[in-house]
């Protein structure tokens, strides 16, 4: 992990899939701000080709001639990297101002010789917004409470809490990642349709020597209803969730309690939040699914558990047994 | 004056404090910035830790060891002459591990010695979220408030029997 940089060159890569406009926003911003060494866009099969703005200069435009999903356009993406930090985001989010102070604060890491793995830092979500507040996700800020992360602007928290930040939103684009750290370790996105960041959100936690964590606000996340938007799909796409959950509860077989007990809550809450948008037809064939999950790729975490979470340990039986 | 000569007169020390990156500091040092200080009951027994992270204000970790009957930082303000002012307040952000309340005031001193506190209605309310606050006063409806002082100061009141993890994210005078 030696950094002996005394900048940050920082990579941003885009995978976007017909949307033009909010890949121009975008890209005006990132321009704007000046913090990025490059800019690749990901264009994953846009029914019109994506096209750069003519001053384009440090921007890359990579092409999928079929949509592929959004985890192997960012792989493709993290391939074509040649800055040692990369930041994924998605075209339809907002960078915010406090960007580039924390990239500034990242790069006093580097100049007094502590190198990091990824930065995890705080986000802004429009249904927040839509509250007329400001910030994370109720549940989120639970979990960075918790952990006793709310305050200081840049910390090194202690291994022994990166199990409760696991399980805040698995979202690519809220961490910026050494980009040796992910090619070293093989850790890049799944390459389901959905939940494709769950692979590399919890793998980078388990693989991480060193995790920043910074309160300042860099993103802001537009949760949209709207129709053709991956979030919102809800027919059998949503049975490949397991695929991703599968990876990372086998890369788990050695990890500690801490671990097991915060990656099975994840689990059973997100396929519980599955279970609630996919169509009804399908919502029998998601719960044998994941029964088939728990008894396969969990079977013996219920009797790990027993000592330390025995409620969680039950509640990991009856859904093994298709019931709880 | 101006309305941006006020304003600038009232924020100079916290744009310098925006602007500037200081490390952590410890307990002995009690000046932040010229104009920015923490002041204690000298009867009180405290660790004080404190930064100003880039494109912030403050942030400041205390430990009490002995309680006292005050703690807290003043902001120096450049604003000898309430006149004209139909309302002074102020704009926060905060952060606190753990909630907590905060009081705020405009200390004005007054010729021969001594000062008179006016303290803002509500209380801030700090907490793990960030979140914002503001609040004002109006100068005419406060006739203890000296509409001439020597020196003025504003004072955030800190608890004083428990410490605190506190981030002052933004905080930003108006006087319209």
């Amino acid at each position: 992990m030696a950094n002996s940089a005394a900048v940050l060159d920082l990579a941003l890569v885009i995978p976007t899939w017909n949307d033009a406009e909010g890949l121009s926003r975008l890209l005006r911003q990132a321009a704007d701000m000046g913090c990025f060494a490059e800019v690749i866009v990901v264009d994953d099969g846009s029914d019109i080709p994506i096209r750069l703005p003519t001053d384009a200069a440090g921007m890359k435009l990579l092409r999928h001639d079929r949509p592929r999903g959004p985890g192997v356009a960012r792989n493709n993406g993290l391939a074509a990297v040649s800055a040692p930090y990369v930041l994924f985001f998605d075209a339809d989010d907002l960078l915010t101002a406090e960007l580039p102070d924390l990239v500034a604060d990242l790069a006093d890491e580097l100049r007094a010789g502590r190198g990091f793995d990824f930065c995890l830092f705080r986000h802004a979500d429009s249904r927040v917004t839509a509250e007329e507040r400001w910030g994370q996700p109720i549940w989120d800020e639970d979990l960075w409470q918790q952990a006793g992360l709310s305050v200081a602007i840049l910390q090194a928290p202690p291994a022994e809490v990166w199990p409760v930040l696991a399980r805040t939103a698995n979202y690519p684009w809220n961490k910026i990642y050494r980009t040796a750290f992910l090619q070293d370790n093989g850790i890049g996105l799944g390459e389901t349709l959905v939940h494709e960041d769950v692979v590399l959100h919890w793998l980078g936690f388990l693989a991480a020597e060193r995790v920043l964590v910074s309160t300042r606000t860099c993103a802001w996340h537009r949760v949209s209803r709207q129709s053709g938007r991956l979030t919102n799909l809800c027919g059998p796409e949503r049975l490949q969730i397991f695929t991703p959950l599968e990876q990372v509860a086998t890369a788990m077989a050695a990890a500690n309690l801490a671990w097991l007990q915060a990656f099975a809550i994840f689990a059973l809450g997100l396929v519980d939040w599955n279970a609630s948008i996919i169509v009804p037809p399908l919502r029998i064939r998601l719960r044998a699914r994941e029964a088939d999950f728990l008894r396969t790729a969990m079977a013996d975490w219920p009797r790990r558990l027993e000592s330390t979470d025995p409620a969680l340990a039950r509640h990991l039986t009856d859904r093994m047994k298709g019931v709880g | 004056m101006t309305q941006t000569q006020i304003r600038d007169g009232l924020n100079g020390t916290l744009h310098d404090l925006r602007e500037r990156q200081i490390d952590m500091h410890q307990d002995e040092d009690r000046q932040v910035v010229p104009g920015a200080f923490f002041h204690k009951d000298p009867d009180a027994e405290m660790l004080l830790h404190w930064s100003s992270p880039r494109g912030r204000i403050l942030e400041l970790q205390s430990e009490v060891k002995l309680p006292g009957s005050w703690f807290g930082l003043h902001l120096g303000l450049d604003l000898p002459d309430l006149a004209n002012i139909g309302f002074l307040g102020f704009a926060a952000r905060t952060a606190a591990a753990q909630p907590v309340t905060i009081r705020a005031c405009i200390r004005s001193g007054i010729e021969g010695g001594g000062f008179h506190d006016c303290f803002f209605d509500r209380h801030i309310l700090a907490q793990p979220e960030e979140s914002d606050y503001m609040a004002m006063i109006a100068p005419s409806r406060r006739p203890l408030l000296p509409q001439q002082a020597p020196w003025r100061e504003f004072v955030l009141f800190l608890p004083t029997t428990h410490g605190v993890h506190l981030a002052i994210c933004d905080l930003r005078f108006f006087a319209i």
